[in-house]
């Protein structure tokens, strides 16, 4: 049977799609354990995460987060 | 930068880069409240609860937005709502900290750290939140505890630090203050969330009778809090503080021209005194208190004059009555003071300040 290609298209895009992208367990650990300890090496440690480009949404999230569910 | 445009930058590049992911956009929609712009809030947490009807975060952030637009029923709806969907949560436990604590309702606000608290035990912002709410209700027992689970957790933690000097400034415990005070204040610490903690220990100094380190602790607190990091001119200019920074300010600057009479430098105390009264030239606290540094230095026309100002721009002040009482006595005019006190008598009967 062939899978049309718009199908094969949407699959993709499905497995892409933002919300699903997140750091790797040693980067989340990482960054709560700053996070937590109140220390000012977690705005340190996102924005060197956010300069490789990857899960930028997420690291920005974080810092945004900060706001109101920290108190840095 | 301000450290709200930094939260609201970051928001806003996170919903960018993911505008359908409802956790992103519910965290940009609570920036967004905080910032007041309730309308656009509002907009992208109805989209998030069209996707997601159930998301115990977009309710409460739905009931802190309502909250912003003084909608209080549905608030106190959404905040209730969020918590039975998930009250483990710890965003929906900080908002709903928030709004029970905004809209004034001590008990669900407690119940609400209680819980946070106990799902997460050693999350230290929910401690130092139950810790800081302890103290303003007075619980100070429960509020050492707390300060003490958190600086356990991490002792470098000043911001639970400075709740505990607060919460023993406020059980009048002075040796604990200064403690703990030394423990957290030094010259790194010269920044305005420390200067209501200089003030707090150089009171409790005072109130040990230590005035010389009194003075130094206050003169930091107005350093800090000027806009020229001085403390010889009344900055005129601190209007572009907040309104409870303004009064640490003038408290401090009060607080230390009283020092400096205690120490009998009465030429640095009125030196001091002058330069408020010029800013704030109708500043009762600092005409009672040149009148009460005159008068304990045998200047007592000049106290007088101060005196009868006072009672001429207040005359239901109990306080203004019994210095001049005591000054005319001083004196030697002791029919004067029994007429002073006769008419304080009258004050008090018909309710004095």
């Amino acid at each position: 049977m062939r899978v049309p290609v718009v199908l094969v298209l949407s699959i993709l895009l499905l497995t892409t799609l933002p919300g699903d992208c997140k750091p790797s367990q040693a980067d989340l650990d990482k960054a709560n354990t700053l996070l937590n300890s109140f220390s000012p090496e977690f705005f340190t440690f996102v924005q060197a995460k956010l300069k490789t480009g990857k899960d930028m949404a997420f690291w920005h999230e974080m810092l945004a987060q900060s706001g109101f569910s920290r108190d840095l | 930068m301000s450290i709200e445009q930094f939260h609201f930058d970051n928001a806003r590049a996170a919903a960018r880069l993911e505008p359908g992911n409802g956790h992103i956009l519910t965290t940009y929609a609570i920036i967004l409240a905080y910032k007041k712009k309730t309308a656009v809030a509002q907009q992208i947490i109805d989209r998030v609860l069209k996707a997601l009807p159930n998301d115990a975060r977009a309710h409460a952030a739905q009931g802190l937005i309502a909250l912003e637009r003084g909608d209080l029923d549905f608030a106190d709806s959404e905040i209730e709502l969020a918590v039975k969907l998930n009250g483990k949560d710890p965003d929906v436990n900080s908002l709903a900290y928030q709004f029970y604590r905004k809209s004034i309702n001590p008990k669900m606000a407690m119940s609400t750290l209680d819980r946070w608290v106990r799902v997460r035990p050693t999350d230290i912002f929910a401690l130092r939140n139950r810790a800081d709410f302890s103290r303003v209700d007075d619980k100070f027992a429960k509020s050492i505890a707390d300060c003490k689970a958190a600086l356990a957790i991490n002792p470098k933690y000043d911001d639970v630090r400075v709740v505990l000097i607060h919460t023993l400034s406020d059980m009048k415990d002075y040796k604990g203050v200064i403690q703990e005070g030394s423990k957290l204040l030094s010259k790194d610490k010269m920044s305005p969330p420390f200067a209501h903690t200089w003030e707090r220990r150089g009171d409790a100094y005072a109130s040990l009778h230590e005035y010389k380190k009194a003075i130094s602790d206050y003169t930091n607190a107005i350093k800090i809090l000027s806009s020229d990091h001085g403390d010889t001119k009344y900055d005129a200019s601190i209007v572009h503080l907040d309104s409870f920074q303004q009064q640490i300010y003038l408290r401090s600057w009060l607080a230390r021209c009283n020092m400096y009479g205690k120490i009998g430098d009465v030429t640095s105390a009125m030196k001091n005194i002058d330069a408020l009264l010029l800013i704030l030239p109708k500043e009762a606290g600092a005409v009672f208190l040149r009148a009460r540094i005159n008068m304990e230095n045998a200047q007592y026309d000049a106290a007088l004059k101060d005196i009868d100002k006072l009672i001429a721009s207040d005359p239901d002040v109990a306080e203004w009555y019994k210095i001049k009482a005591q000054t005319l006595r001083k004196m030697g005019k002791e029919t004067d003071a029994v007429k002073v006190e006769s008419t304080l008598k009258s004050v008090l009967r018909f309710g004095a300040r």
